[in-house]
């Protein structure tokens, strides 16, 4: 009985001490986080090779289904950034050729806001999105 | 942040203190650290069962999940394929079997498990199949001080026709994992 007390007790302080309702962060109390929008980079990855020596890109708010196309663009480097509004999932596609085959590679992610320690969100970071070939 | 890292140095001198009276206390949870890993996927996780040490038979409870999202070709038609990249989870169920050879400290497992498993593509509303396995995984087990146990075998991790279809799943995996009493 001692040992799930014991083990309860230490949990639920584990719990608290990572509350801020327990230690509040006396630096962030009269901090006014900015209300955005915030700007943040979405890296598009693509395979570059004989076959496909640029990569025909398309990128979409929502996922591709969705048909928000954003824009599209030719790649002649293996991977592009773009800086895009935060808190938006964006998907894309890029179109290969391999031999007589037609691939399409799809991903998407959200994209968010990096946040200092008093979890105000601020312009930067970024979150790549991998639509190279599989091996 | 000086409250959080008082309640930090809070956590340490409680765990450090109980830490001391360890032996007074029973152990009641094996939590275990483990790995599926075959030539190309790897699935990670974390596993619950009543303390294995000294223990013939033991249950469990299992969570695992693939930590990147794997790149499957799906054929639409003759010569045309999407590309998806597919995160995957699985939660599972399980009983295993272990014969120590040399006191705890060398023997053999044997465990089988039922798998719920599912998971989604990035970037599409389409979505992979979800489907139940049984895994079975055998193989040596390795037990040290402090009640840890590591273990490394074989699993086998038969999918139906639609996820191996995609590739999704690779039969033939290794499976390893660390066992902490507490």
């Amino acid at each position: 009985m001692k040992t799930y007390l014991l083990t309860f007790l230490l949990l639920s302080i584990s719990v608290l001490c990572s509350c801020k309702f327990l230690f509040p962060d006396d630096d962030c109390d009269y901090v006014f986080c900015d209300s955005g929008p915030f700007y943040s980079d979405l890296v598009i990855k693509v395979s570059l090779n004989n076959e496909n020596p640029t990569g025909i890109i398309e990128v979409f708010v929502g996922n591709v289904e969705d048909g928000n196309l954003l824009f599209s663009d030719t790649l002649m480097s293996e991977q592009k950034s773009y800086n895009f509004e935060t808190d938006m999932y964006y998907s894309a596609k890029a179109y290969y050729k391999e031999g007589k085959n037609t691939i399409v590679a799809i991903n998407g992610k959200w994209l968010r806001a990096p946040q200092d320690e008093c979890d105000c969100e601020y312009d930067g970071g970024s979150t790549s999105l991998n639509l190279r070939l599989a091996q | 942040m000086n409250g959080r890292l008082f309640g930090i140095i809070l956590v340490l001198i409680l765990v450090g203190t109980s830490a001391k009276s360890q032996p007074v206390l029973e152990k009641f949870l094996g939590i275990s650290f483990r790995q599926m890993v075959s030539k190309d996927d790897i699935l990670v996780g974390l596993a619950v069962s009543p303390p294995v040490t000294g223990k013939k038979l033991y249950g469990f409870m299992v969570f695992d999940f693939r930590p990147y999202r794997k790149k499957l070709r799906v054929q639409q038609t003759a010569n045309f394929f999407n590309q998806y990249a597919e995160n995957r989870y699985m939660i599972g169920i399980g009983a295993g079997y272990q014969q120590a050879l040399i006191n705890d400290t060398f023997g053999l497992y044997l465990q089988l498990s039922s798998h719920y498993t599912w998971g989604n593509y990035g970037g599409t509303e389409i979505q992979p199949p979800s489907e139940f396995l049984f895994v079975p995984d055998a193989g040596v087990f390795f037990g040290g001080k402090r009640a840890t146990t590591v273990r490394l075998g074989y699993a086998y991790q038969r999918a139906t026709s639609e996820l191996r279809a995609v590739k999704s799943l690779s039969e033939h995996k290794i499976s390893i994992s660390l066992t902490l009493d507490i």
